[in-house]
């Protein structure tokens, strides 16, 4: 979770930032693991 | 996000940062010299966008991973102590701003040193992704 969070939460304090699309979002959870329905994403 | 939302986004990040837990259009009218009309209306979009969520006395209640309420969810650096809306976000204000100890009120503390964490253990998220924002105070 953790580790999650450094991608998660990166750019979230950047003066630009934008929320992450569907599919970034998924991505980011992939990556660490966390995939199948509860994490599916259409819209963010 | 227009600049006038950027700037009102950032000055949240760099109060709550810096310690304040109340943070409101009145505050960041102040701050940035702007008309509290235009900050609420700008609090307003940034909510909106998912970029912030307001209280209903429209103080700034999550800009994650920080809350201006008291969850019971904390993380702590040395002498200061900010409120989080979630364990997942107690770790995450540790991953953003350094090592320190994570406090949840049925859970172990999680102490982050060099940016390891321990004891090892178990977040239990309740909503699934697509249902984040749907109630992000109970999310």
């Amino acid at each position: 979770m953790y580790d999650l969070s450094k991608d998660w939460y990166r750019t979230r304090m950047t003066i630009d930032w934008q929320p992450p699309t569907a599919g970034e979002a998924m991505a980011t959870f992939a990556k660490h693991g966390l995939t199948g329905d509860f994490w599916r994403l259409s819209s963010y | 996000m227009n600049q006038t939302e950027r700037e009102i986004r950032a000055k949240v990040y760099d109060l709550v940062i810096a310690g304040e837990r109340h943070v409101d259009a009145k505050m960041l009218a102040s701050e940035l010299g702007l008309a509290s009309r235009e900050v609420t209306s700008a609090l307003a979009q940034l909510e909106a966008e998912h970029r912030l969520a307001l209280a209903d006395d429209g103080s700034v209640l999550m800009a994650h991973p920080f809350s201006g309420v008291d969850t019971g969810h904390s993380a702590k650096i040395g002498d200061q102590t900010w409120w989080s809306n979630c364990a997942w976000d107690a770790l995450a204000i540790l991953a953003l701003l350094g090592d320190g100890v994570a406090t949840c009120p049925d859970g172990p503390e999680w102490t982050v040193t060099d940016g390891v964490v321990s004891p090892d253990g178990f977040v239990h998220l309740l909503v699934p992704a697509k249902h984040f924002w749907d109630d992000v105070v109970f999310t």
